[in-house]
């Protein structure tokens, strides 16, 4: 771990220059004037800014403000002009006009006309030179309306970057999506740059297959109070520099390392949130528990009815409960906000930050502790990080950035699969039984679980909750080491070394006596206890070679890099099934064991580099090109070019006599061709074999491990992307108008095709298939009242994509992309948007008429697309209102044009809890449809057959809603009490009051939040089932620093 | 300044001109997975994965098992069609066995050294085969299981006919190629590599195979059925082909119903006959339980009079309109269960093909006079081998010549020769239990025992039995094209009715 030794160094070395830099002001010219002028500078909110830069026009050198933003200057004569400048705020000129003591305020420089943007490797750009998109992320907004993944609090900012966190628990992922989906399959995250640093998000949520919980993102590794700056980099050109790892934009985070010449400074950030699950459902409560118009008369009918409401009128008559005990029939009202807790979390965070002239640092620590809703989840999450800035020599500077990241996920639901999932249960359990009465006698005599209902997969939630334990202790260590000299102005050399490890431990029982469990041999125990442990290890090492010269009108900047990036993972998973000693969940108690080692290691090697030819201040042009050497390709054709080329022209500039409402007008074109190689693993292009651990009856088993045929040939995909863009600042910056419109066209898809199985093999690799995402970004920003005392400002931002299929491999129309656990499943369809719904429809004859047998719908005998599960349009609105020392925020977002499948709606009509079940419970379901030979449908059917119909035939039309919605999302008011406290104690102190998903404005999904989905990956896009309740959340943020 | 841009300029170059991409190559081999195996290990994978059908799909079709509860698993027991049900042969057998058994033929054809492990994989691949073309008719023969060795991703049907044809060819010459002076058989978890037992194995299929031909075209049966008996069939229980199981591989068809067992009875025709029958081994296979949620902690009734199958025709709601209605029983109805301590223990074995079968079989064979003998003796020696075999399910679970003697003098199972084809073919269907796909072809076939058809309302079948299981779904979006062929192939219809070839 070379950055940790060279961190440990730095931080000796630079310990000692903060002391002696800890001097209140710092004067860095001669003081060689005739007149002392004293003054303070504050910033938008009143409180002091450190480090100001404040000069006399015309003079060579200044003075710095200290800690309390005050600063003395010896000027030249007493008409002289003083300059105050300061990173991110718009300078400020004052003619002194006799006066000694001035004090100013200076406004950020967020509605500036050309603000400082990271750019790809870290590159720091003026915006208007940018020929591409690039949003800069309000980071105050979202460090007030927190969230556990900082992430979630981004959804519906900026526009194109489309968030839809999974509800799975406060340790869960995100799915992040830039200008939509840019591959079929694989990882279409956008790339995360966290300090120079290229992070996958690797989310690791349930799939509804293998995995059932959700185990978060590298995100949740992010402390939002840490972050400096954020920049969405919207497209391909943008991120064009990280050749095959651009193809879906990219976010590039800096965080804090502190201000030079600033002394010691603390703050303190504590959050106090409250989360509360959101009912949705509107179920009937005039049936009760039972069966075919039947309630339970025994013990063992209550025990297999459980799961359906199908019984008779309430009517307080003592009938029998699964524990067999007689109890009044009544409802159970309210069962989800009984069950699930309201979830508290605590974030505090305290930072200590300085620095002297030669360098600054921040620390910080960060700890939280949330609870989930399911009331044995709770998640656990420690911060340290550390940047350090230092400056040996004038030309030779360092930077050190160190985060180290320690969380405990405890229990997080099992979410997506219907299974030992509590929500499943809660949502589906007859509708007459308590809750009390369901934890009282989850157990039975012999320590097993007590029959609750026929289905044994169906498993009491109180049961589950206290038997079974699942953990996730992790730990991940970033960290970044970069070194710049700078030759001359114009020239300079930057190398840099990233390394990102973590290590995971995952364990988890399956109980024995839980009713679901596979039966053990006589004299055993049933369940199975598993652990995995994983650790990855990544290095990124490159440099960076720029400079820049200008001649007259004409300006030339380029830059030259190379770079390396290893990457390795082990990990090895033990399970043990049954054992020999009941309750004792170990590898030595497991009767059989069995065991897998995974191994990983790949190397991706480039070289890139930039030109950038500028004319006057109007007139830009840059041009990229990165070459990609991978390890996992075949050594043929190893190797693949990306190039970019991206102008903008500021016309504003350009005009001798701009109209006096334009402030800035800039229009900008792109084109780039970047690519990803996800999709395509280590060793995946060779059969491998395997042998069983266990013999049978003393035979190794040999198998083929593969089951998707090797292909030699496969290639990186790539994805062409042009994009034009208009940028306009009106009536002084008042009104902001930023558009963009793209083409993204994806070829070379990396397919895992699927084959008939007849061929041995499910599926082959292919390089085939083709996919064009199309769409516009708005970004308006208006100031519509700036007063002295109150400030409106308005943002709002909305993105349109489309996309389509354009082809799939040889001869094949669909891919599919994964199927609900029960019903419908997710393809992409040539001609037609990513990710249709599909099923078996009702069928119908040649009239349209819906056809019966026995009364009850029959499936087609072809499957229904149902339309494309993701929206088309997403955005948000956010109004900031400031009346003298409050701020009130609110957010509205949006998405539609998607569609989404309910397996939960399914559950609520077959079992009998919906409102609509209640059709037909008096004389059945006499359904409007035709029998087989065209005669009108006669037969009535009972109800609860009529309605589990819908599930053996799998027929989804009743089940498919549109995922539309308006939220208010977030809404905030916050005090600034910095004037009120003690100054020279306190410098600021701001205290919020939060709430985050306020109010559902507008859905059509009956029941469910649309949002309640289980996956962050794309192949379950639009399948709703058994995720916990969305939650709203309430509490209070407050920010001190001394 | 100029040996600075030196230095970073080599530095760049040296990376390109040494070659970016230096050590990838070893890089990317998993030094943790072999890119070969011995073939060996792979025969005795092809053999354990055998799919042997779920108690849902063939044997509720031939009515000795039944779950009355309908909504998703409305299946079989109510003729309806449930895709769940159908593609589970099809997904058993292609990706495991299948794709094995074809790797381990490349990598030993030729190879002379390796003639019986060649030969006896080409015997169980036609054991395999026969069940898919039972099951489905036309279905990927030549092609299949061949993506990775021959690229055919989308592999064509082959007719029914032509695949049966080259079956009873595969198994005569592989059968007779077999050769114990050759090299040892490893691998082999049904019979230790003993050769001989090999034969008796080959030679038994193609009986078996023969006898399937006796519907369509009795002297095409004659013909190999014969030629099957002088090769030499099974001889005894000893050559009985089968899965022992055990606690680390456990019988997935008994640990399934193990899982709800308050869902599953016996089906009332097979009780009934059993019982009617007098007959010794239904205490094995049948037994009733104070409350069927609870069967397995709780100790069995096996008195035959106490055994009742649940009746054919209702779902649970209907189930107590039914003559005779037995009742609620805690979580389930007072009917008779898989007597979970000797037949549904979860290390129950699988059988594939027996003594007993092979004996019937030649009874048969003898009656409709393929071959010589005494159809009588051939039936009494099925129906004993058949009750013997019942010790390898339990320890306890001997029945006593005395008791098998007793069976077959009561006259309700004496062999008679005027009730011969039922007899026989009832006694198949009784000691194929537990082998879906055995007990439903032979049905098929012989049209034994006569059962009365399912009159559940709303069947989604035109005849009165499931004749046929329909292609998996995935075939008819993924190989469209090849499965259009083969539907116009069997008739037109990919339905459950359009019978196979041979049960015309």
């Amino acid at each position: 771990m070379p950055a940790i030794v060279i961190s440990v160094l730095f931080t000796l070395m630079f310990a000692a220059d903060v002391q002696a830099g800890i001097a209140a002001s710092v004067r860095i010219s001669i003081e060689v004037g005739v007149q002392t002028v004293t003054g303070k500078v504050l910033d938008e909110k009143g409180l002091p800014l450190v480090g100001v830069t404040v000069s006399e026009k015309g003079a060579r050198s200044g003075v710095l403000t200290d800690v309390n933003g005050n600063y003395r200057i010896q000027v030249s004569a007493d008409n002289a002009v003083l300059m105050f400048s300061y990173l991110g705020y718009s300078p400020k000129s004052e003619p002194l006009n006799g006066r000694s003591t001035v004090n100013v305020t200076l406004e950020p420089k967020s509605n500036a006309l050309s603000e400082i943007i990271v750019t790809a490797l870290g590159i720091k750009r003026e915006s208007k030179k940018l020929g591409y998109a690039a949003e800069n992320v309000r980071v105050g907004e979202i460090t007030t309306n927190r969230s556990t993944n900082f992430v979630n609090s981004l959804e519906g900012k900026v526009a194109g970057l489309d968030i839809s966190p999974p509800s799975s628990g406060p340790g869960g992922s995100t799915k992040i999506r830039l200008r939509g989906q840019s591959a079929f399959q694989g990882d279409n995250a956008p790339l995360i740059v966290l300090n120079g640093l290229p992070l996958s998000q690797s989310p690791s949520s349930t799939n509804g297959y293998t995995q059932s919980v959700d185990l978060g993102d590298n995100m949740q590794q992010i402390n939002p109070d840490d972050i400096e700056s954020m920049t969405v980099l919207k497209g391909a050109t943008a991120a064009a520099l990280y050749g095959s790892r651009a193809s879906n934009g990219a976010l590039i985070i800096t965080t804090k390392s502190g201000n030079k010449n600033t002394g010691i400074g603390i703050e303190f950030t504590s959050n106090f949130t409250q989360n509360q699950a959101l009912d949705f459902t509107d179920f009937q409560y005039e049936y009760g528990q039972g069966e075919n118009n039947v309630r339970p008369k025994t013990q063992g009918q209550a025990q297999s009815s459980g799961a359906w409401s199908f019984g008779e009128k309430f009517d307080n008559v003592p009938t029998y409960q699964f524990d067999g005990i007689q109890r009044p029939y009544a409802p159970e009202k309210n069962r989800i906000s009984k069950f699930f807790r309201r979830a508290n979390a605590w974030t505090n965070t305290i930072a200590f930050s300085g620095g002297n002239e030669k360098g600054s640092f921040r620390f910080s620590y960060s700890n939280q502790d949330a609870q989930g809703i399911v009331p044995n989840n709770d998640y656990h999450k420690k911060i340290f990080n550390l940047g350090l800035n230092y400056n040996f020599t004038p030309k030779l500077s360092a930077q050190i950035y160190i985060n180290y990241d320690h969380e405990n996920n405890n229990n997080p639901p099992v979410i997506g699969i219907q299974g030992t999932s509590v929500t499943n249960y809660m949502y589906r359990y007859s509708n007459s039984v308590s809750l009390d009465v369901l934890k009282a006698a989850a157990v039975d005599a012999n320590g097993n679980e007590t029959p609750t209902s026929r289905f044994t997969t169906l498993t009491n939630p109180y049961w589950i909750m206290n038997k079974q334990f699942t953990r996730q202790p992790k730990d991940h260590l970033l960290g970044t080491a970069s070194l710049r000299y700078q030759f001359f102005d114009w020239l300079y050399l930057q190398g840099r070394v990233n390394m990102e490890y973590s290590a995971s431990f995952y364990e988890q029982n399956v109980p024995t006596g839980t009713l679901a469990n596979a039966a053990a041999p006589l004299g055993l125990y049933n369940g199975s206890y598993n652990s995995n442990d994983n650790t990855y290890r990544a290095l990124n090492a490159d440099f960076l070679l720029g400079g820049g010269h200008k001649w007259g009108d004409f300006s030339f900047d380029a830059t030259l890099g190379g770079n390396t990036f290893p990457s390795s993972s082990r990990g090895y998973t033990v399970t043990a099934t049954n054992f020999y000693v009941r309750d004792f969940y170990t590898l030595g108690n497991g009767v059989t064991t069995t065991s897998a080692y995974a191994l990983s290691k790949s190397t991706v090697n480039s070289l890139y580099g930039t030109a950038e030819f500028g004319y006057k201040s109007y007139l830009f042009i840059n041009v990229t090109g990165r070459n990609d050497w991978f390890s996992v390709l075949s050594p043929d054709h190893n190797h693949y070019f990306y190039p970019s080329v991206s102008g903008s022209f500021v016309f504003s500039e350009f005009l001798k006599n701009p109209p006096s409402w334009l402030s800035f007008g800039k229009i900008r074109a792109t084109y780039a061709n970047v690519g990803s190689a996800n999709g395509i693993g280590p060793y995946s292009n060779s059969l491998t074999f395997a042998l069983s651990q266990n013999t049978f009856n003393g035979f190794p088993l040999g198998s083929i491990n593969n089951t998707t045929t090797p292909n030699q040939n496969i290639k990186p995909y790539s994805v062409k992307e042009k994009e034009i863009g208009l940028e306009l600042r009106m009536f002084n910056s008042r009104v902001n108008l930023d558009v963009a419109a793209y083409d993204k066209h994806t070829t070379n898809q990396i397919l895992s095709v699927a084959i008939s199985n007849a061929s041995g093999y499910t599926g082959t690799i292919v390089n085939l298939g083709e996919l064009q995402n199309r769409g516009m970004e708005f970004l308006l920003e208006l100031v519509p009242i700036k007063k002295r005392d109150f400030t409106w400002r308005s943002a709002f931002n909305t993105a349109l994509n489309s996309s389509k299929v354009l082809a799939l491999a040889n001869g094949q129309n669909q891919l599919t992309l994964g199927a609900g656990e029960f019903f419908g499943s997710i393809v992409d369809q040539v001609g037609l948007p990513l990710n249709q719904i599909q099923g078996a429809t009702y069928r119908r004859d040649a009239n349209g008429k819906i056809i019966v047998s026995g009364g009850k719908p029959v499936a087609s005998t072809s499957p229904k697309l149902f339309g494309s599960a993701l929206p088309k349009a997403t955005g948000g609105w956010v109004n900031t209102f400031t009346y003298k020392k409050f701020t009130l925020m609110t957010h509205i977002d949006y998405k539609a044009g998607g569609k989404i499948l309910s397996s939960s709606n399914l559950n609520f009509l077959r079992e009998g809890l919906s409102k609509e079940s209640l059709v037909g419970r008096e004389g059945g379901v006499k359904f409007d449809a035709v029998n087989a030979d065209g005669t009108p449908n006669a037969m009535a059917v009972n109800a609860e057959d009529f309605y589990a119909n819908y599930r053996s035939q799998g027929i989804l039309d009743p089940f498919i809603y549109k995922s539309d919605f308006i939220k208010l999302r977030n809404v905030s008011l916050s005090y600034d009490f910095s004037k009120m406290v003690n100054a020279k104690f306190i410098k600021g102190l701001v205290l919020s009051a939060v709430c985050h998903n306020v109010l559902i404005i507008k859905k059509y999904t009956p029941n469910i939040d649309p949002e309640a989905i289980s996956s962050s990956g794309d192949i379950l896009t639009g399948y709703e089932q058994s995720s916990v309740p969305t939650t709203r959340t309430y509490g209070f943020n407050l920010n001190v620093k001394f | 300044m100029k040996n600075y841009i030196k230095i970073i300029l080599s530095a760049a170059c040296l990376c390109s001109a040494v070659g970016c991409d230096k050590g990838f190559k070893e890089l990317n081999v998993n030094p943790n997975n072999t890119t070969s195996l011995d073939p060996t290990f792979l025969f005795s994978n092809a053999e354990v994965l055998t799919y042997s059908s779920l108690m849902e799909t063939e044997a509720t079709v031939v009515q000795q098992f039944i779950d009355p509860f309908g909504g998703i698993t409305s299946a079989f027991n109510f003729n309806v069609l449930n895709q769940t049900y159908t593609v589970m042969r099809w997904n058993n057998a292609y990706p495991n066995s299948i794709k094995l058994l074809e790797h381990i033929l490349s990598a030993t054809k030729g190879d002379a050294t390796r003639a019986n492990l060649y030969n006896a994989t080409r015997i169980w691949r036609a054991y395999n085969y026969m069940m898919l073309v039972d099951t489905y008719g036309d279905v990927p023969y030549s092609q299949a299981g061949q993506a990775y060795l021959s690229s055919a991703f989308l592999p064509k049907y082959d007719k029914q006919q032509d695949i049966y044809t080259d079956l009873v060819n595969e198994l005569t010459t592989a059968t007779a190629a077999l050769d114990a002076a050759k090299d040892v058989l490893k691998g082999d978890v049904f019979f230790g590599g003993n050769i001989p037992q090999w034969k008796r194995l080959g030679y038994s299929l193609l009986l078996r195979i023969g006898m399937r031909y006796s519907k369509l075209d009795a002297g095409k049966a004659k013909t190999i059925v014969q030629a099957a008996f002088a090769g030499g069939i099974m001889q005894s229980n000893a050559d009985n082909c089968y899965l022992k199981y055990n606690n680390a591989y456990p019988n997935l068809v008994t640990q399934q119903i193990q899982q709800l067992t308050n869902t599953y009875y016996l089906a009332e025709p097979f009780v009934t006959q059993l019982k009617s029958t007098g007959d010794p081994r239904l205490k094995y296979i049948s037994a009733m339980y104070a409350d069927p949620g609870k069967a397995l902690s709780l100790a069995p009734d096996t008195a035959s009079a106490n055994q009742f199958g649940l009746p054919i025709g209702y779902d649970s709601g209907t189930l107590p309109s039914a003559p005779g209605f037995r009742g609620a029983s805690g979580s389930g109805f007072k009917y008779s269960q898989v007597n979970y301590s000797v037949f549904g223990k979860i290390t129950a074995p699988q059988y594939f093909v027996t003594y007993a079968q092979t004996q019937l079989l030649l009874a048969e064979a003898a009656f409709r006079g393929y071959i010589t003998g005494a159809a009588g003796t051939y039936y009494s020696n099925g129906v004993k081998a058949a009750m013997d075999q019942f010790a390898s399910y339990d320890a306890s679970a001997v029945i006593s010549s005395d008791a098998e003697n007793a069976y077959l003098n009561n006259p309700a199972n004496a062999y008679a020769d005027a009730n011969a084809l039922k007899q026989i073919n009832t006694q198949y269907w009784i000691t194929s239990f537990g082998n879906g796909a055995e007990t439903w072809a032979n049905f098929r076939r012989s049209g034994f025992p006569a059962l009365s058809p399912n009159t559940y309302p709303g069947k989604q079948i035109k005849g009165s039995f499931v004749r046929r299981y329909t292609y998996p779904q995935t075939e008819s979006s993924i190989n469209a094209d090849n499965y259009k062929a083969a539907v116009a192939s069997i008739g037109g219809s990919d339905d459950l009715d359009t019978p196979v070839f041979w049960d015309k």
